[in-house]
């Protein structure tokens, strides 16, 4: 993985294809995160159970950056997490994956607030 | 040490989504709703806290479970607590999130073990009363 390219969606220079991933168009948003939860899910070679307990703890392990009513959503039993909030904590866990992998190949690091920040905007684009 | 880019790495992940997403805009959305929020600001960080040390779950239905016992057997300690939180624990009807909020802190923070059966109900219902409007003790 190359951490220093950025890589452009395919379609991405029309505006009309801007206006198809603006928040708006929920199903649109909701079906570009599920397909990037299971290109990360299929790459761990995890089964969806497995991958859901990976990404509530990856979730709860970063839970202290989290803003109140976020941390509010992990409370209880892992296996009692509802499944709006598990869909958080499926985004959050893909982009630790992935930040951490970057973070390991160019021996920098990353920050927990900045992974919620983005986990928690893309989240409310599919609701 | 450098910090990784997150935005860059969402990009990169969910394409024109993670792009056209305004982080200022949206980051004062939570805020918002946060302030929004039926349960106090410091009851909420008390939760947050508790739950890493326990499991909150488990602590508020076995708390539930000991006030429903507490005002079956001193049904003259009722009028310590609002009404309709007692018909609702007697009823096992739904709690608000305040109220849930309440029976936890006051059942994690509050415990007394050197007094009287009767001192220490009293003290425990107080407490809860005063937690249940919401203000703390």
């Amino acid at each position: 993985m190359n951490a220093a390219v950025t890589k452009e969606p395919a379609g991405s220079a029309g505006s009309r294809q801007k206006l198809l991933y603006s928040k708006s168009n929920i199903s649109q948003n909701q079906h570009v995160v599920n397909s990037a939860i299971a290109k990360t899910r299929a790459r761990l070679h995890l089964d969806r159970i497995q991958w859901q307990n990976f990404a509530i703890f990856c979730t709860r392990f970063a839970l202290d950056s989290a803003p109140e009513d976020v941390r509010a959503l992990f409370i209880g039993k892992p296996s009692e997490t509802p499944k709006d909030a598990l869909l958080l904590a499926e985004i959050c866990a893909v982009l630790v994956v992935r930040a951490e992998d970057m973070a390991t190949a160019t021996g920098t690091s990353y920050a927990y607030i900045d992974i919620w920040q983005k986990a928690i905007e893309i989240w409310e684009a599919c609701k | 040490m450098t910090l990784l880019d997150i935005n860059k790495i969402a990009e990169d992940i969910f394409g024109e989504l993670a792009k056209n997403l305004s982080s200022k805009d949206d980051w004062k959305h939570v805020e918002n709703a946060s302030a929004q929020s039926l349960i106090p600001l410091w009851m909420r960080d008390r939760l947050a806290k508790i739950s890493e040390k326990t499991d909150i779950a488990v602590l508020e239905q076995q708390e539930l479970t000991i006030l429903a016992h507490i005002l079956h057997a001193w049904p003259e300690y009722e009028r310590l607590l609002p009404t309709s939180f007692c018909k609702k624990l007697q009823q096992h009807g739904k709690l608000e999130p305040l109220e849930r909020a309440a029976v936890i802190i006051t059942a994690y923070d509050y415990g007394v073990k050197n007094a009287s059966t009767e001192a220490r109900i009293r003290y425990r219902l107080e407490i809860l009363a005063a937690v249940l409007q919401g203000g703390q003790p």
